[in-house]
């Protein structure tokens, strides 16, 4: 096999992925690439968004982004906002996974009920979850008064709005996420397990020698898209918070909106856009790189 | 004695997070049925937090009775939008899913980063280029531009190739060996071992659809076309926010999807696995 | 295999463009108020009577509003058969990235609405026409108010025609009032009550234990749009200071000046020190008895009828001019209409704005969403305008009213404002830094007009 490696395309196969792939190509090709060119060309121009005409700058936007502090401020939000929630969310999922992964009574109900909040829309739910924190008259602190517990105050106390948003944000992919792990957990032959316990592992042990390292790449597609999603994390500050109270949730995707369609300066936003493109590829290469499997795809 | 604990332990886990799960959604309900004045009232820990008081269908009545936003006809059309691209990206999507997860090919690796990146720009800032396409293509104002740019998703393609890549490659090659083509393997045992990722997928390119703001907000210049998160999203202005009406018209918009995942979810609740092609 | 592959490609794109394509025409087919439709429907009988013209008109969705324009477009479509309006409203927090997408699309509608201090930016890019001419010929500019010329006047231009003219003023919960034994406000607005007596007021009216703020300075809290600038830049002016240098080109040395300074101390004590100030501004808090002083522009009268009848004014509430310092001042500014150059009709398009816009039209205006008004014979047509309530705003308005800002550079203005106020109120941070930032920001956004 190794030897044979790239000779060893079969042309008829190869052919036929070709055809499989060109559908979902073409229209990538057309309605992201295309634009995403163009984005890249506007990032080099003067481009007021709503003026006919710009010019060249050249490298002028990079290197002034680079100095921007705004630009900065919103970077490190996104970035921690994604290492809590990678983590946490995470863990939770596989959590979840684990506990409604065997069957008994009601294992349907918990698996559906988990699921749900994936499907209220991104949208609605950050609509009310601005609601529910609201600091005097919001659910969540009515509650918290109700126990006796202090109150918390996401919406307008810079140090913790961003934890709101993550609250908010695994709250609604929790159960997305625990569903892939099902599968992947489902794809664990029960054997091993037996195995295992026959030998006297423990269930700590089953888990850390025989349900991850099998979980591995169901894991690597978690951790993938998760810090995608997490690193353009939008619609919820949008929605909750519009990146205040004073800019503590101004996220990179955020700040090239206000960029973009508030202050009309596309070139800038579009320079914003491709610093992070490149700086999240890479992270995904290199994630990538990491969880190499050794299943073939 | 340990064992109980555990157990105990476990099902009380389980209950809080399904309590967290469905609050906010209860919540939601709840108040949609309540009046303006009487959602934000009640600040301490009673029953007229959790139960209305005084029960009105007014707010449902309020969206549905005003000809100016005729919100079932947004209904209809995100329907209709929503199920198009679903149909469609689950064709194109799950096609190219099979090819990346179980074909060898040439320049795969490099392919895959491709679609990726795609994944990877933030969606505002090709909004523009975007429109102006639609612009030249004259689509502006038409279903076509909300439904055409919508179906390749490279999301649901990695989400597939994931579920794809548990099917042994050897059951392939045995049909190969029998002489079917790979058209006939995707169609006769890819897919069908695929079923409940599929619905996964379905469900979440709908949700997708269902969800989508920005887009149709620009695109579409006739009220008669718009989509429903734009209609909800107008209930909000700067100086009235209607929040009877925001609730009533989030929980409506969150029915259709709620019916179609409980008709489904018997298969995730049956468990996402490829097992019935296990070698 | 092969054919079979090619064979479901082609029925997938068959398929694909069949559907797409043919709902799409379905969609204009079935729906006679979109353009192509129209257009393309009716050339045979509109050719004998002349030519038919559609325009197109954008405006944020706001249901009075919306009422009124309903109204005069009903009337203007009678008077012109040969024009139609094709009215759309936008939801008021994308308004702006719907309008600005279609203009960098250069396909805008033919009018489209602005707020007063975005109209610098459209007009500097050139999207939209001046209008002076027009308002030479038939507009009536000698009724309009001063300040409304003046906040819709770019490089000499005028690029807009107001629908109305808007300000704040104080509101207070009279019960409470006189309950703590507090002496009412004046109704008079050259006796408004200083920073201090309001101050003073509300450290006796705030009531933490029952969750009751005394004073709320802005009318929606610190919220992420326009509205939060609007009021908060008030204080800015009361203090003596100014945003900008009287040519524009900065704001070093005076947004940072000692004047500004003060300002925002006294603003960053109301919400860290006194905490008389709600960081969070709960739903309805004036309505409901949270706030006691509060501040809100003449549109609430109609949303505390609506919403909350048994609140009702002179009873449990009353107005009074706004608060002052060094100086007496109310920011001004509110929507107006503009012609887009792309408009293939800008002689019937004015047509529509005068109509709107003109005098019997802001009658017609004022009477559905009782704004107040940016014309002088409007003032003069409506006896309520001279009496208590509405004469407080009349009154503040002429003789204390500021514009905001006119240039290019507004939307670094009004976010730099929005965080510096943010900054020093909610994150309770260091005033001079704040400042600096928000001079940093203003100028950065002028520098890069200048490229």
């Amino acid at each position: 096999m190794q030897r044979l490696r790239f000779a060893a395309y079969d042309k008829q196969e190869s052919r036929a992925a070709f055809l499989f792939i060109i559908p979902a190509f073409a229209l990538l090709a057309v309605f992201i690439f295309y634009p995403m060119i163009q984005a890249l060309w506007i990032s080099f121009q003067n481009y007021n968004l709503i003026s006919s005409h710009s010019s060249f700058a050249g490298m002028d936007n990079y290197r002034k982004l680079l100095s921007d502090g705004s630009f900065g401020d919103s970077l490190w939000h996104s970035f921690y906002f994604t290492l809590v929630v990678l983590p946490v969310q995470t863990a939770i999922s596989l959590g979840l996974a684990i506990l409604v992964q065997k069957k008994f009574r009601g294992v349907g109900f918990f698996r559906t009920v988990y699921f749900i909040p994936v499907v209220v829309s991104f949208a609605i739910a950050s609509t009310i979850f601005r609601l529910i924190y609201n600091k005097d008259y919001g659910m969540l602190n009515v509650i918290l008064k109700g126990i006796g517990l202090p109150s918390v105050d996401f919406l307008s106390n810079p140090d913790i709005s961003m934890l709101g948003i993550i609250v908010l944000c695994i709250w609604r992919a929790m159960g997305f996420v625990m569903v892939i792990f099902l599968a992947g957990l489902n794809n664990i032959p029960e054997s091993l397990y037996e195995a295992a316990h026959v030998d006297g592992a423990s269930p700590i042990q089953r888990f850390f020698l025989i349900t991850l390292p099998l979980l591995k790449r169901t894991m690597a597609f978690v951790v993938i898209i998760t810090t995608m999603d997490a690193l353009k994390i939008f619609i919820p500050i949008y929605i909750t918070t519009s990146g205040g109270p004073a800019g503590s949730t101004s996220t990179v995707v955020h700040f090239i909106y206000e960029t973009a369609f508030k202050q009309m300066n596309m070139g800038y936003a579009a320079v914003a856009a491709f610093l992070f493109f490149f700086l999240v590829l890479i992270i995904s290469i290199v994630q990538l790189r990491v969880f190499r499997t050794d299943v073939e795809y | 004695m340990n064992r109980n604990i555990a157990a105990g332990a476990r099902w009380i886990v389980m209950i809080v997070f399904a309590v967290i799960s469905l609050f906010p959604i209860y919540w939601m309900v709840m108040s949609s049925f309540r009046t303006h004045e009487e959602i934000f009232k009640y600040t301490t820990l009673s029953r007229e937090l959790f139960i209305p008081v005084n029960w009105t269908l007014q707010n449902y009545k309020d969206i549905f009775l005003d000809p100016s936003k005729p919100f079932g006809r947004y209904m209809l059309n995100t329907l209709f939008v929503a199920v198009i691209v679903t149909g469609f990206g689950l064709a194109v999507n799950s096609m190219a899913a099979f090819a990346f997860a179980k074909l060898r090919f040439p320049f795969k690796k490099i392919l895959l980063t491709l679609f990726m990146s795609s994944l990877v720009i933030p969606y505002e800032v090709i909004m523009i280029p975007q429109y102006l396409l639609m612009r030249d293509l004259d689509w502006i104002n038409s279903f076509t531009a909300l439904i055409v740019p919508q179906i390749v998703w490279v999301f649901g393609i990695f989400m597939l190739v994931q579920f794809f890549a548990d099917i042994p490659r050897d059951i392939l090659d045995a049909a190969r060996m029998d002489g079917a083509s790979w058209m006939r393997i995707y169609n006769k045992i890819v897919l069908p071992a695929a079923v409940p990722a599929l619905i996964t997928l379905g469900i979440m390119t709908f949700l997708n659809q269902w969800d989508s703001f920005l887009w149709p907000l620009v695109v579409i210049n006739e009220e008669k076309k718009q989509v429903i998160q734009v209609a909800i999203s107008s209930f909000q202005s700067l100086r009235n926010i209607s929040w009877g009406k925001i609730l009533a018209a989030t929980s409506i918009s969150s029915i259709p999807i709620l019916v179609v995942f409980l008709f489904l979810q018997r298969y995730y609740v049956q468990g996402i696995t490829m097992s019935g092609v296990k070698g | 295999m092969k054919k079979s592959l090619l064979l479901l490609l082609a029925v997938v794109v068959a398929i694909g463009l069949a559907a797409c394509s043919s709902k799409s025409n379905n969609g204009q087919g079935s729906s006679s108020a979109s353009p192509s439709a129209t257009e393309s429907a009716s050339p045979s009988d509109s050719a004998a009577e002349g030519e038919q013209i559609e325009l197109t008109f954008w405006r944020h969705d706001y249901a009075p509003e919306a009422e009124a324009f309903k109204k005069l477009i009903a009337t203007f479509e009678e008077k012109h058969p040969n024009i139609k309006v094709n009215f759309q409203m936008i939801p008021n927090d994308q308004y702006e990235t719907k309008i600005r997408t279609a203009l960098a699309g250069g396909n805008p509608p033919d009018i489209m609405a602005l707020d007063a201090p975005t109209l610098a930016s459209y007009a500097n890019q050139g999207a939209i026409i001046p209008l002076d001419d027009y308002f030479a010929k038939d507009g009536n500019k000698d009724d309009l108010l001063k300040p409304v010329i003046e906040g819709l006047t770019f490089n000499g231009k005028m690029y807009a025609a107001p629908n109305n003219e808007g300000t704040i003023v104080m509101f207070y919960n009279k019960k409470m009032f006189e309950e703590k034994g507090i002496p009412l406000p004046s109704k008079n607005v050259d006796e408004a009550w200083t920073w201090d007596q309001v101050l003073d007021a509300a450290k006796k009216l705030n009531d933490p234990a029952k969750g009751i703020y005394g004073w709320n300075p802005t009318p929606w809290g610190f919220a992420g749009h326009e509205g939060a600038p609007y009021s908060e830049m008030a204080f800015l002016w009361q203090a003596g200071a100014e945003i900008l240098s009287p040519d524009g080109t900065t704001a070093k040395g005076y947004l940072d000046s000692p004047e500004a300074k003060k300002a925002m101390t006294f603003w960053k004590s109301l919400f860290n020190t006194e905490k008389v100030s709600p960081k969070e501004l709960p739903q309805d808090a004036f309505w409901n008895g949270k706030v006691a002083i509060h501040v809100d522009g003449p549109f609430a009268f109609s949303y505390q009828a609506q919403n909350f009848p048994n609140f009702k004014l002179g009873v449990d509430y009353d107005v009074a001019p706004l608060w002052k310092d060094q100086k007496m001042i109310g920011t001004t500014g509110s929507w107006g209409m503009a012609i887009t150059s792309k408009s293939e009709h800008p002689d019937e398009a004015w047509q529509f704005v005068n109509w709107v816009t003109g005098v019997e039209g802001s009658k017609v205006w004022y009477e559905v969403t009782k704004n107040l008004p940016a014309r002088q014979s409007t003032f003069d047509a409506f006896a309520e305008l001279k009496e208590y309530p509405m004469n407080i705003y009349a009154e503040q308005l002429s003789k204390y009213g500021h514009p905001r800002p006119v240039t290019p550079a507004y939307p670094a203005i009004s976010e730099a404002i929005r965080l510096l106020f943010e900054d020093v109120g909610l994150g309770n941070g260091d005033v001079d830094e704040a400042l600096a930032k928000a001079v940093k920001k203003i100028d950065d956004g002028i520098a890069l007009l200048k490229q």
